[in-house]
């Protein structure tokens, strides 16, 4: 009985108010839309943002890299006149040991890969409006990028489909398939499983694909500015041959771009510097330069998406204080509109708890419809976690914005209603 | 004198026209600045951008062939030295300005094209030297006069960076061309363009289809206009339930004033007056409290507040209109 009353009272009053009512529904429907838009902007943007900052933005880098011009040394490295590959082995050795930096052998190579049906933007220097292409159609140089064991997990790295590298994929053994995992834009191209033939370092090799990337994976390599974006890139493990005993030309080569790489590490960059070159003194290997990551594209990006987030969370919170206001102001416009109805109510035995539940109910009807209304069209237009965050929001605007309302509702008194004072 | 005492509904109307003011400027900066450091972090202005490769074709055969197409910004970038040539045709967006002016489309004009100007990003200021008041930069042996310094609070590759002039005869770089569309169809932009080089050239440019760069990688896309439409139209209910709220609160004054004989209109007039004495500072009011906050003043914070403010006044109109039909006996002995 008594709950029938009180919601007499909140139907009164809502039809008494309709358009304030009906303009409020409104404007909770379009608050509450708007809210389940920027909190879905700020989990991803959180997530993206966190994992960035985390695995990649918070560190500092240094690019190891041989000096292109050496021609002379290079050749003489080629051809292992005087051990030098065994020398760039222990330097190569020497900087994986060292324990004040993390070395990670990560650098840009291309892939000659026997299939017609690869678009030009994989290729190699395609960005760049060289890229390299075949003679034979058949065959495509495609980029590429190799990376030692570490990579993954100091990046942050995982597959979207597939499993990452596992220690064996380090290390070959004639007639086994190289494991690769492709960006995220191969997908359309080849799927799990398959089985690619193509050269590498100027070997013949068959490749397996073991994953895809997910989509915008990055990764920090030697010499570029910021980060190579993966959606493009066959990523292929730093891998030697199980059987060395003779060196040979890929040995060669493939040492010689292992030891480009990136160190992480707090050392200021003269420390770096000076435990490289005193690494190749130790070692005789020849001359290779190291170079702090110069272009603070990294650095700039982190610190501009930390700041966007913060400016989601905050656009967030104003518009849900805007909302409770907005809501605790009208509603009281109806509380003094309704003071002589109220007066009466009082007189004739109902308690201020009737009118507070009066009020409460008012709001709560309001807050139910734009939830619904918004739950419905949220979760077509925005995502499937649109119903809760609606019924979330709508609960705390609900609570909120009845603090004020009760308030007053509580301190009327009889007299002053009925005189209208 | 007798200072009238305000009403409470009066205050609240005051108040929240305050905050709608306020809002308004705060979530329109914050929307601004976000597409600001998302174009300054990728490095284009308009709606989009088209990449291409002209093998074979010189710089000087791709900047005439550009100059036929309206509303467009021609970059070639040199991404080692942060140097970016460009060139301009018609009305362009420009980066972030924090002095002197951007290039514009005169500055390309026949008699101009020797002129070395450059506009410098805010963290090469220190490598200028001053002569007479002028401050110029030196790029690869040849000196430049600075007529304006762009960038972001936040670092942004654009802090770095060196506009020059498209000038096929200094300066070389890549052999990537980009374009900045503000007008008009990108696919068509880029076929007009096509078809000119190739009249010229006899050779087909190569469209790159370029990756995400910048922040775009890291942030989700986020369509910002319908965030702005949703802010607006919350604001602009919020206006609208405190003006109802508002003329409510006045049926007994008008009540009173129709039984000693006042008329219609000037019932209408006055009343309108009050509301305009009461929403026009309320909305100046948090304008310029919201401007101590944002970093840049923008017209669109400014239109923004002014629809809010005005949507709020006229909404009163038909509200007080109604106030008079209802009957001044059943107000009085309410």
């Amino acid at each position: 009985m008594k709950i029938g009353i009180v919601w007499n009272g909140i139907i009164r009053m809502y039809k008494k108010h309709k358009w304030l009512a009906f303009l409020l529904i409104v404007q909770c429907f379009v608050c509450t839309l708007l809210i389940n838009m920027i909190f879905g902007t700020i989990l991803k943007t959180h997530s993206s943002v966190s994992k960035f900052s985390r695995f990649i933005g918070s560190k500092s880098y240094y690019w190891v890299n041989d000096d292109p011009d050496d021609n002379i040394g290079f050749s003489r490295y080629m051809k292992n006149q005087n051990g030098e590959y065994k020398k760039l082995k222990d330097f190569y050795e020497c900087l994986k040991r060292e324990q004040s930096w993390k070395f990670l052998s990560v650098d840009r190579q291309f892939i000659n890969i026997h299939s017609a049906g690869i678009p030009d933007k994989f290729l190699f220097q395609y960005e760049q409006g060289c890229p390299i292409e075949s003679e034979d159609k058949s065959k495509k140089d495609v980029k590429c990028l190799h990376v030692s064991k570490n990579v993954f997990s100091e990046f942050g790295v995982t597959v979207s489909e597939g499993r990452e590298f596992q220690n064996e994929d380090f290390h070959y053994d004639n007639g086994e398939y190289i494991p690769i995992i492709l960006g995220h834009e191969y997908k359309d191209i080849f799927s799990l499983g398959q089985i690619l033939d193509g050269e590498y370092l100027s070997e013949t090799f068959k490749f397996k694909v073991i994953g895809f990337l997910p989509e915008l994976t990055e990764i920090p390599v030697s010499g570029n500015t910021g980060t190579i974006l993966c959606d493009r890139y066959i990523v292929m493990p730093a891998f030697s041959f199980n059987d060395n005993s003779e060196i040979s030309f890929f040995d060669k080569a493939s040492l010689d771009h292992y030891v480009s790489g990136v160190i992480i590490s707090d050392l200021n960059f003269a420390d770096v510097e000076e435990r490289i070159n005193r690494y190749i003194l130790e070692t005789g290997a020849r001359k290779y330069s190291v170079n702090p990551e110069g272009s603070n594209v990294i650095k700039s990006l982190t610190s501009v998406s930390e700041s966007e987030l913060s400016r989601l969370i905050y656009i967030f919170i104003i518009l849900t204080i805007f909302t409770i206001a907005s809501i605790s102001i009208t509603v009281n416009g109806f509380i003094r509109e309704n003071y002589y109805e109220y007066g009466v109510h009082l007189l004739s035995g109902a308690t201020p708890r009737f009118l507070v539940k009066q009020i409460i109910g008012f709001i709560t009807l309001i807050m139910s419809i734009s939830f619904a209304i918004s739950s419905i069209v949220g979760m077509f237009l925005i995502s499937n976690l649109a119903p809760l965050v609606s019924l979330i929001f709508s609960v705390v605007v609900a609570l909120l914005s009845s603090v004020f309302p009760i308030n007053v509702v509580k301190k009327v008194d009889v007299n002053n209603l009925i005189r209208r004072q | 004198m007798q200072i009238k005492k305000p009403r409470v509904v009066s205050i609240f109307a005051f108040l929240i026209f305050f905050v709608i003011s306020f809002i308004s400027c705060i979530v329109i900066d914050e929307i601004r600045q976000r597409a600001n450091l998302i174009s300054a972090s990728r490095g284009y202005y308009g709606k989009s951008q088209i990449v291409f490769a002209a093998d074979g074709a010189s710089d000087k055969d791709v900047m005439e062939s550009v100059k036929k197409i309206h509303g467009i910004a021609l970059y070639k970038d040199d991404d080692i030295n942060n140097i970016r040539q460009i060139f301009v045709n018609g009305n362009c967006n420009n980066p972030p300005l924090r002095s002197g002016r951007f290039f514009n489309e005169k500055d390309f004009v026949e008699d101009k094209s020797s002129e070395n100007i450059a506009v410098i990003g805010k963290n090469k200021v220190s490598e200028t030297t001053e002569t007479n008041g002028q401050n110029y930069i030196m790029l690869q042996g040849v000196s430049y006069t600075v007529i304006g310094v762009v960038g972001t609070d936040e670092e942004t590759p654009l802090n770095n960076t060196v506009i020059i002039k498209f000038n096929h005869d200094s300066y070389s770089g890549t052999k990537i061309y980009k374009i900045d569309v503000f007008d008009g169809n990108e696919d068509l932009v880029f076929s007009d363009i096509s078809k000119e080089i190739e009249n010229k050239t006899h050779l087909v440019p190569r469209k790159i289809i370029f990756e995400k760069v910048g922040l775009e990688r890291i942030l989700p896309e986020f369509n910002q206009k319908n965030l702005y439409i949703l802010v607006m139209i919350c604001l602009l209910i919020s206006s609208v339930t405190i003006s109802m709220e508002w003329a409510n609160a006045l049926k007994r004054r008008i009540a009173v004033k129709r039984l000693v004989g006042c008329g219609k209109f000037r019932l209408i007039s006055e009343i309108l007056f009050d509301y305009f004495k009461i929403s026009l500072p309320a909305g100046i009011f948090g304008m310029l409290f919201g401007f101590i906050f944002v970093k840049e003043i923008s017209l669109l914070s400014l239109f923004a507040v002014a629809i809010s403010v005005l949507c709020g006044f006229i909404v009163t109109i038909p509200i007080v209109k109604k106030l008079l039909k209802v009957s001044v006996s059943e107000v009085l002995t309410r």
